[in-house]
């Protein structure tokens, strides 16, 4: 078998999936993560960081005694 | 200004990704049988494209790029849930043709490995390329489509039988 033979079966197999399943641009950006910023990206992150530092120094503190 | 930036560079992936969007269906289609395993696949892959989209220098085309993304994709998931190959994937409702039967029971005989090469090479991709997308030799990707070859001849004629 000369696999070129194959070529034209692929080409249909392709299509027929890519007709059946194309998204629409708003649906292939549904995908992607939100269109956060950079700055509450990092605002987000900063925040959490520093509630994380804060609950760590006060189990630190109050256990201090033990 | 950074954000303006991050806006245009999502439109610029996303007019890509619809434009090439094709090709990542006919993989998910060619390795997974099942249509939730197909759904996410694809999530993943479109995900792991826009993560490494930065990295993309344009060295190649953009579809030789989302080919080697998709493929480690589709490969890691495999390699995540422990799929086996041994059934034939599923076929697209109402389009009952001898080619892609054809194409279904080629790509079935195949493991993952050789399923990418038959694909890329179906797809008219040159060998230099086919290797680079695989990480392979020039030599390697030839060996191996010979023995695709020999595999899939010795499988129609006993299908012919």
């Amino acid at each position: 078998m000369n696999l070129d033979e194959l070529k034209s079966d692929w080409q249909h197999y392709a299509s027929v999936t890519s007709t059946r399943e194309q998204r629409s641009l708003e649906e292939l950006d549904a995908l992607l993560p939100s269109k956060q910023s950079t700055f509450s990206q990092w605002f987000t992150s900063y925040s959490s960081l520093l509630r994380n530092a804060a609950m760590y120094a006060s189990i630190i503190f109050l256990c201090g005694g033990c | 200004m950074i954000v303006t930036l991050r806006m245009a560079n999502r439109k610029k992936f996303l007019d890509q990704l619809h434009q090439h969007q094709g090709l990542i269906h006919s993989l998910c289609r060619s390795y997974f049988a099942n249509t939730e395993d197909r759904e996410d696949a694809f999530q993943e892959i479109v995900l792991q494209l826009w993560k490494s989209y930065p990295s993309f220098r344009g060295d190649s085309s953009i579809s030789t790029w989302m080919y080697r993304v998709a493929l480690q994709t589709i490969f890691n998931l495999l390699r995540q849930h422990q799929f086996t190959f041994a059934t034939l994937p599923e076929q697209p409702s109402g389009n009952d043709s001898k080619d892609t039967e054809t194409i279904r029971i080629a790509l079935s005989a195949l493991s993952p490995e050789d399923r990418a090469l038959l694909i890329l090479y179906l797809e008219g991709y040159p060998y230099q390329e086919i290797a680079d997308i695989n990480l392979m030799t020039v030599t390697n990707v030839s060996t191996r489509l010979n023995r695709i070859r020999q595999k899939l001849r010795s499988l129609f004629q006993s299908e012919m039988i």
